[in-house]
């Protein structure tokens, strides 16, 4: 098994992009095999188009080959790690479509065929990290209930394996951290990520 | 009242374009002066570029690519949202059209030095959200609702200090008949048409 590690920002030069890093790092000193999926380098289109929508419900819902590709990565992962900036309380779009168009039926979850009930799919994911930066601090983020993270713990984690644990990097007021504030963010995840 | 609607779902004939047309039309039937952006027809990316993130501070005079959105939502008196939950949430599109539009001098400032953003919609007295669900309420319930936490306690604050947030939703969807459907649209008519 893998451990999949999905990277959502624009800029290379990011503390986003330093952090996939550290935990790509991480992972490897750890003896993982990590396969990276870097949506922006990757050009990945995030909007379910009506064609994939209209499929959906079908047998075959995935019609794209990048789709494909990464509904692949993921049934072969036993950990995943989401790394993004929080925009708007959440997942910037990018990340938001990555769940959309590839937790699909058949990947993530599948649909009982008597009752309709959604069953989890993604029973080999036994642990889901979050790693993540907000411009407000900690009490703000608190108070706005943290939509991206519930994202990950509350409405991804059921899909996967009834042990499945979720561990939560996040850097608060980013905006206004320090330097050493930062890279000692960088150094934690590289050190803590695999544990 | 100067009302924008903002639609996102990939099937014109889905059950949401329903929806959508339904909020339009009881909108226009009482007089309101009505202004719809269909996010999917109108090809609208949702992917915040690098040099979109690099300049995120800068003024709207910088982002003539928004503009046309930016000014719609100045003018608009009340906010419709109509879309499918995906995940917790609004499909990645719409996501984006916050990750995109929503932004500094247009929909907030953030004063020098701080990390504490202050809202500049003071023009929105009506946040509205009209969405649908597969699951069940209970379901959702535990997944934590991220969505509804997004814009009812999140992007509300952004809005008039005395905006009221309101929010009509549709559950278990996958399971409903054709009758719930029905009554489901015939309440958003009700809902519209008394505003």
């Amino acid at each position: 098994m893998v451990v999949l590690v999905v990277h959502a920002h624009p800029d290379p030069d990011s503390l986003g992009a330093a952090l996939a890093r550290a935990a790509v790092e991480g992972l490897r000193d750890a003896g993982r095999q990590v396969e990276l999926v870097d949506l922006y380098a990757d050009r990945f289109d995030p909007r379910m188009t009506a064609d994939e929508r209209r499929a959906y419900e079908s047998d075959a819902p995935i019609l794209d080959p990048t789709v494909q590709r990464y509904a692949e990565l993921l049934g072969r992962a036993d950990t995943v790690v989401f790394v993004y900036p929080t925009w708007w309380f959440g997942m910037p779009a990018i990340l938001k479509g990555f769940l959309d168009r590839v937790f699909v039926e058949g990947v993530a979850f599948r649909l009982d065929p008597r009752t309709r009930k959604v069953r989890p799919g993604l029973t080999h994911v036994r642990r889901l990290v979050g790693i993540t930066t907000y411009g407000s601090p900690r009490a703000y983020v608190r108070f706005f209930g943290d939509p991206g993270r519930r994202t990950v713990a509350r409405t991804i984690r059921p899909m996967c394996g009834v042990r499945c644990r979720v561990r939560w990097f996040g850097l608060h007021a980013v905006d206004t951290a320090t330097a050493e504030e930062r890279q000692a963010f960088i150094d934690r995840v590289r050190r803590e990520v695999a544990r | 009242m100067k009302v924008l609607v903002v639609h996102a779902h990939p099937v014109p004939e889905s059950f949401n374009g329903a929806v959508h047309r339904t909020v339009v039309e009881a909108l226009r039937r009482g007089g309101h002066d009505v202004v719809s952006l269909d996010l999917y027809e109108r090809g609208f990316d949702p992917v915040l570029s690098r040099e979109g993130r690099l300049g995120h501070l800068d003024p709207p005079s910088t982002k003539p690519d928004i503009a046309e959105d930016a000014a719609h939502l100045r003018w608009a008196d009340m906010l419709v949202l109509t879309y499918p939950t995906w995940w917790g949430g609004p499909p990645a599109v719409l996501k984006g059209w916050l990750d995109r539009v929503w932004t500094s001098g247009v929909a907030f400032e953030l004063p020098p030095g701080g990390n504490r953003i202050v809202g500049r919609l003071r023009n929105i007295r009506r946040l509205e959200v009209v969405t649908t669900h597969g699951s069940p309420r209970s379901v959702n319930v535990l997944q934590g609702q991220p969505g509804r936490l997004t814009f009812l306690r999140g992007m509300r604050t952004m809005c008039h200090p005395l905006c009221r947030p309101s929010w009509l939703a549709m559950y278990g969807l996958d399971t409903a008949a054709d009758a719930d459907r029905a009554a489901f649209l015939a309440r958003v008519d009700r809902r519209f048409s008394r505003r």
